[in-house]
């Protein structure tokens, strides 16, 4: 009994560590989008800077700023993207959301 | 009666133009704003043809696995650009005069940017058709997600991969859509510090309809689909 305990035990630990593997595969491999500057550059690595084919559906209108419907007026930005402004491929220098919102209303004028 | 028509011909002159080029990445953002300007317009198409290449390749790999991959990631990178329109000035760099990798960083805020399209797209979406509804673009409050995602995200810990890609590849293709979906979803919230971590209950509903299953069997679709990924792999290995 003890022993079937150890190992399920053991196979749920092998489990979820293959699921990382599988996980920091898919990361290095260019499957999941980049966070961090070191991200980027590992898939620039492997998928290089050429050129990628537009489908012209693909290619944003944006000559003029009426072909952007009423709907996207609403758009929020939410904080969680301007802390990614702040931590973009650069976290250790992420501050705390305070310092985070307090520079961020000093530079809004 | 005369009527006479004027036109106010809005015509950005050559060598505003080659001001344009001439600009910095950052700069270019800066410029970009919510005002009406052809000279903002012109930064960001500008900005735009600078970083679309890069952008539409870490979508159109992301998405891969999912299916109407191709639609899927013209949407999210539709929709990254218009974020970026409406809200550049929320982008800020420290110490810009002293970072050296402007673009890489750039790069890294427009790739989280798709990752929270994505992630939208999985929350709101079960029925890829509805793709293109320009009406999908609000933004949703990832606050709480992305805070903790952070801290695991560690630029100096980078391990070496032991799944090589081409296995991986083969492995991937013995997979089901249906299995290859609920993976790929899995993946995207995926968190080394929290592994039994749970997806958001908007995500998991979406794939109950969308599959017409129930929230039990998409646990072990994802452990059926890990568990072949393994023997494939270790096929290969």
């Amino acid at each position: 009994m003890k022993r079937d305990i150890e190992n399920r035990k053991n196979r749920v630990i092998e489990n979820h560590l293959f699921e990382l593997e599988i996980f920091k595969a898919l990361k290095a491999h260019g499957y999941l989008l980049p966070k961090n500057t070191k991200e980027v550059e590992g898939f620039e690595k492997l998928y290089g800077k050429t050129k990628v084919d537009f489908h012209p559906d693909t290619e944003l209108n944006l000559l003029h700023k009426k072909t952007i419907s009423k709907e996207m007026e609403n758009i929020d930005f939410d904080i969680s993207l301007k802390i990614a402004a702040y931590s973009a491929g650069d976290n250790e220098n992420l501050n705390s959301l305070d310092d985070l919102l307090g520079e961020d209303t000093n530079n809004s004028q | 009666m005369t009527f006479v028509l004027i036109m106010e011909l809005r015509i950005l002159q050559p060598n505003n133009l080659q001001t344009i080029k001439n600009l910095s990445d950052l700069e270019l953002i800066q410029q970009i704003s919510d005002a009406d300007t052809i000279f903002s317009e012109s930064c960001f198409n500008e900005f735009y043809n600078r970083y679309k290449n890069y952008l539409l390749s870490v979508c159109r790999k992301s998405c891969f696995h999912f299916d109407s991959s191709d639609s899927l990631a013209d949407d999210i990178f539709q929709n990254t650009f218009l974020k970026v329109l409406k809200k550049s000035s929320t982008f800020k760099i420290k110490n810009p005069d002293e970072n050296t990798n402007i673009s890489g960083k750039i790069k890294s805020w427009l790739s989280i940017i798709a990752k929270n399209e994505l992630i939208d797209f999985l929350r709101k979406n079960p029925d890829e058709k509805i793709l293109s509804d320009r009406s999908r673009i609000k933004s949703y409050d990832l606050e709480e997600t992305f805070i903790k995602e952070d801290h695991f995200d560690d630029e100096e810990n980078i391990e070496p991969v032991s799944i090589q890609k081409v296995i991986l590849d083969n492995a991937l293709n013995t997979l089901t859509l249906r299995e290859k979906y609920v993976l790929m979803t899995y993946m995207q919230f995926f968190n080394p510090l929290d592994i039994n971590r749970h997806l958001p209950d908007e995500v998991l509903k979406n794939i109950c309809d969308k599959f017409n299953i129930k929230a039990s069997n998409v646990r072990q679709i994802k452990s059926r689909a890990l568990k072949k990924l393994k023997i494939e792999i270790d096929k290969s290995s």
